[in-house]
């Protein structure tokens, strides 16, 4: 009874906290400035682009945020849970970079000409595959090391592809761009990419969430999750391509934001205790809410161009990450 | 002071060859420099050029070498033609370059050009070290002249941003900087930096008001996440209803040679579209004049090889 109340209590601050960030990243700007002036000092040019700035400069940066932050942590649980690795997220099992290189191929080859709707599909076809490749090589009883070996190997291949594939492009700033693919940013999106991928979101976090029961039955291992009724097969597919269409699509609209999925579940693991399945929606938040404040530090510096974001993910994460390492070993025998 | 001791090697190699003699198979390994050659090289002793000299999106002179065997500016490249002179820039790696000096092939670097007088100084090594000296004055006088005709003198000139791929936009001491305040224009952006670009973002552009938006557009049509900055909603906005657009070809201003006075006549025609709207009556401009001359502006650069979507 008591951790009931516990894992409410925490969803309903973190999902406190996630709101106050969202509304911090649509009030405070480049530089910290506040949106309140900028609004009175556009609205003095023409108000409809004052609202048009709020609308489709501040609200999609702030949006794109949340999905993306939610996506990564949702889905790094999930996959955590499901490969029973404490080391899984999108990242590290080639999602990601598989989603960028998809994303890459099909806005740089011209096959989003016509319609731009066939990057996110490109991204999320990018991630399926990768995922694919990595189920595949892994087999059906996959060990830690196979698993960390097979994604570390596609993520760098498909890293390798991305660069590969913009150095042909005719695109002069190839190596800027490459970067963008590598380290995610939010800046200056429009409405249009959050209306892209919400449909694709959507469902991915639906299959995802739909795995809740048998992540938990996972949790005691696959015989006994078996013998529960829950079928490997069905629970695997259900995982991986959702996580291929959320994080392929979050990936073909921001770039690669690394980080995010492989450290807010084991925040969260403190708060919530180790069951997989109550750890998905506090997983899913607290992306979100990581998301939302390294988009908050990118954009303090005032003059050049902004930090990109997974640069401080990768900042905040990586210290956070190695804190729990050393804890967990002071706390072991 | 590495620099110095190429400067100084490429002098004395310089000084080391008769100099009488003016160079015979020349090898430009560098845009920048195949650019200014292109002009004042003596017919048939430019024996190479870098590979994007002949590209025609990159380099305003390919027409002129677009028959010359390109090479990738390595010094693999360039040996095979048995340079006595090779073309380079001040940012070549500095590993070609001391490749170059102790295989006692003289080199000339032409210089990252930020003023005016930066363009006519490129123009007048590079003549010396052909020795094409008259060519060279010819050519600074053509540049003046063309400079002279796209001077705008206006006490408070409209407000510009010239705003360019990747949401940078350049400040007063960059070549394109002095270009626009050359044509009659305010810069809105008034820092500056060695680098002499800014990023103020979309509403930071948006909020300093520019009443023309010029854009360096890199290729039109190739997909970019800059091309798609430039199609931000809020931004689109803007333009339709509070500024006039010039689309400048990034080819005539990536180096800065005497092509940049194309950049200049573009601007300063827009600076007398501007006035002549503004003329016809007291009243700001209203959106269906701006749009009608944004459509003329397009028109042109359509017709000056620019046209968006290739």
């Amino acid at each position: 009874m008591q951790r009931q109340v516990n894992v409410w209590a925490v969803n309903a601050s973190l999902a406190a906290l996630t709101a106050l960030l969202f509304i911090a990243s649509i009030y405070i700007g480049r530089g910290g400035e506040l949106l309140a002036d900028k609004f009175a000092l556009i609205s003095e040019t023409d108000p409809d682009i004052a609202r048009l700035v709020m609308m489709e400069v501040r609200l999609p940066r702030a949006l794109l945020g949340l999905l993306v932050g939610a996506t990564l942590g949702l889905c790094g649980a999930a996959l955590q849970g499901l490969l029973r690795n404490p080391l899984a997220e999108p990242g590290l099992v080639g999602a990601s970079s598989g989603a960028a290189l998809g994303a890459v191929l099909v806005f740089y080859f011209g096959f989003a000409t016509g319609t731009a709707m066939l990057v996110p599909v490109g991204g999320v076809l990018g991630a399926l595959a990768a995922l694919g490749i990595l189920y595949l090589l892994a087999g059906r009883n996959p060990s830690i090391v196979t698993i960390i070996l097979a994604g570390v190997a596609i993520s760098a291949f498909c890293g390798a592809l991305t660069s590969l594939a913009l150095n042909l492009s005719p695109s002069p700033y190839a190596a800027l761009e490459i970067v963008f693919w590598m380290l995610g940013s939010l800046t200056d999106r429009s409405m249009a990419q959050v209306w892209f991928v919400l449909p694709f979101m959507g469902i991915g976090w639906l299959l995802v969430a739909s795995t809740w029961r048998a992540l938990d039955a996972l949790a005691l291992g696959e015989d006994t999750a078996a013998t529960l009724g829950f079928s490997m097969r069905s629970v695997t597919l259900r995982a991986i391509l959702g996580t291929g269409l959320a994080v392929g699509a979050a990936v073909s609209v921001t770039g690669v934001i690394g980080f995010v999925g492989l450290v807010v579940p084991h925040l969260m693991r403190p708060l919530v205790g180790q069951r997989p399945a109550s750890l998905l929606l506090p997983s899913a938040l607290g992306g979100a809410a990581l998301v939302l404040a390294a988009d908050l530090v990118v954009r303090l510096p005032v003059n050049g161009p902004e930090l990109k974001l997974g640069v401080v993910t990768a900042l905040l994460g990586a210290p956070f990450f190695l804190w729990l390492i050393l804890r967990a070993r002071r706390e072991a025998p | 002071m590495t620099r110095l001791s190429f400067a100084l090697a490429a002098l004395l190699a310089c000084l080391a060859a008769p100099a009488a003699a003016a160079p015979e198979r020349v090898v430009s390994i560098n845009l920048c420099a195949d650019i200014v050659a292109a002009d004042l090289a003596a017919p048939g002793t430019l024996k190479s050029v870098f590979r994007l000299g002949r590209d025609p999106e990159d380099s305003p002179a390919a027409a002129l070498i677009a028959d010359l065997p390109p090479n990738d500016g390595r010094i693999e490249d360039v040996l095979p033609f048995a340079p006595d002179l090779v073309l380079a820039h001040e940012w070549t790696s500095p590993f070609t370059l001391d490749l170059l000096a102790r295989m006692n092939i003289p080199f000339v670097l032409v210089r990252d050009a930020r003023s005016f007088d930066d363009i006519r100084a490129n123009i007048r090594l590079v003549a010396a070290a052909l020795h094409r000296e008259a060519e060279g004055e010819a050519l600074i006088a053509r540049f003046d002249g063309e400079m002279e005709t796209a001077r705008r003198d206006a006490e408070e000139g409209p407000a510009a941003i010239l705003y360019q791929d990747l949401g940078s936009a350049v400040t007063p001491g960059s070549i394109l900087g002095r270009i626009l305040a050359h044509t009659g224009f305010r810069n809105v952006i008034e820092s500056d930096n060695p680098v002499g670009l800014v990023y103020p973002g979309i509403e930071g552009v948006i909020e300093l008001r520019p009443e023309l938006f010029a854009l360096g557009v890199y290729r039109a049509g190739a997909p970019s996440q800059a091309s798609a900055l430039l199609a931000h909603p809020a931004l689109r906005l803007y333009l339709e209803r509070h500024a006039h657009e010039v689309r400048l070809p990034a080819r005539d201003w990536t180096c800065s040679t005497r092509y940049v006075a194309r950049t200049a006549a573009r601007l300063a025609a827009a600076y007398d579209e501007m006035k002549a709207a503004h003329s016809t009556s007291t009243l700001p401009l209203r959106e269906g004049q701006t749009a009608l001359i944004a459509s003329h502006l397009q028109e042109q650069s359509v017709v000056g090889g620019l046209g968006r979507g290739r």
